[in-house]
């Protein structure tokens, strides 16, 4: 019973150097971001097949998104906004700006792509090289619409930001 | 005794050694999964309600085109998430799903003027019986200016 006492104890103050050396490394890979797996996850714009994304691009002051109106119907797009889950809150100047006095809608033709180009961007999480996400959304009326019923689409941008 | 030793400490380092490298592997792939499976359901579910919105207005035209009193039924699949079906201004089928990003609408615009059996108000009519998930048996009528959308089972 001493004889194993003694090896267990052996063993431990022989081997707890090494243990001591691998939790430090693993704790620097992680002070270094090696353990974020997130930024080997493609990079992505996922939408509805309605509203089709085809590129976006993410730097650290603007977020921008192209995409096609596959609806079948023009519209009008009476707002348009981004945020995401970041401590510090997304905030970026929209393409559509809407004064409650003077409202602007951006007219949308069936089959067209569209540049969507948030400016200004700040907080979020925009730091060059990082991974982060993005939803976009947009509150739209068909044109021919008669009681102009406001509908509104959700997307997701995954992406790296840009220098 | 010291013979002994070095031989069961190598053993156990090498154990170690084995098994951080089986963590070193696993932790990512599980990472990669549930990040994956997590983001294709999601999708999965929208590509599924959007097959359902466009087939149901594509019928909706080919029976209004056919005449009134032509019908047929659909076998649908409704994903999980989707809150609300209703028509919009007889010629919007929308509907509102909550996802796990938030709250969004698909909007499927028809040629010709829908209608349901039930649940019609100003400008808009609901379909109740579409706003959960399952198998649905739904019933299109051609009338004479519109087409009826009615759950049967």
């Amino acid at each position: 019973m001493e004889r194993k006492a003694q090896a267990a104890l052996e063993f431990l103050t022989t081997y707890a150097w090494a243990f001591i050396v691998i939790l430090v490394t693993i704790g620097g890979l992680y002070y270094f971001g090696i353990f974020d797996f997130s930024r080997f996850v493609p990079q992505k714009c996922a939408f509805s097949s309605q509203f089709a994304c085809i590129d976006f691009t993410i730097t650290q002051n603007t977020i921008s998104a192209k995409l096609v109106n596959t609806l079948g119907e023009d519209i009008n797009i009476t707002f348009a906004d981004v945020s995401n889950d970041a401590a510090v809150p997304l905030t970026c100047v929209s393409p559509i700006k809407t004064p409650p006095s003077q409202p602007t809608h951006l007219v949308w033709s069936s089959g067209l792509s569209l540049d969507i180009n948030f400016t200004s961007c700040s907080g979020g999480g925009l730091i060059e090289g990082e991974r982060i996400d993005v939803r976009l959304r947009l509150v739209y009326y068909a044109t021919s619409s008669p009681s102009k019923t406001p509908h509104s689409i959700l997307g997701k941008i995954s992406g790296q930001v840009l220098g | 005794m010291g013979g002994m030793r070095f031989p069961a400490g190598q053993a156990s380092m090498e154990y170690l050694i084995v098994v951080g490298i089986a963590f070193l592997v696993m932790i990512p792939a599980t990472y990669f999964f549930f990040s994956f499976s997590k983001e294709s359901g999601q999708e999965i579910s929208t590509s599924q309600l959007d097959s359902i919105g466009r087939e149901m207005v594509e019928t909706a035209e080919s029976l209004f085109y056919g005449g009134s009193g032509s019908k047929t039924t659909m076998r649908l699949s409704i994903p999980e998430g989707v809150q609300h079906a209703l028509i919009v201004d007889q010629r919007e089928l929308v509907f509102n799903v909550s996802t796990a990003i938030g709250h969004s609408e698909l909007v499927f615009f028809s040629r010709v003027n829908l209608t349901s059996a039930q649940g019609c108000g100003v400008g808009s009519c609901s379909i109740p019986q579409l706003a959960s998930a399952g198998t649905k048996q739904v019933r299109l009528t051609a009338l004479n200016s519109s087409v009826l959308i009615e759950q049967i089972g």
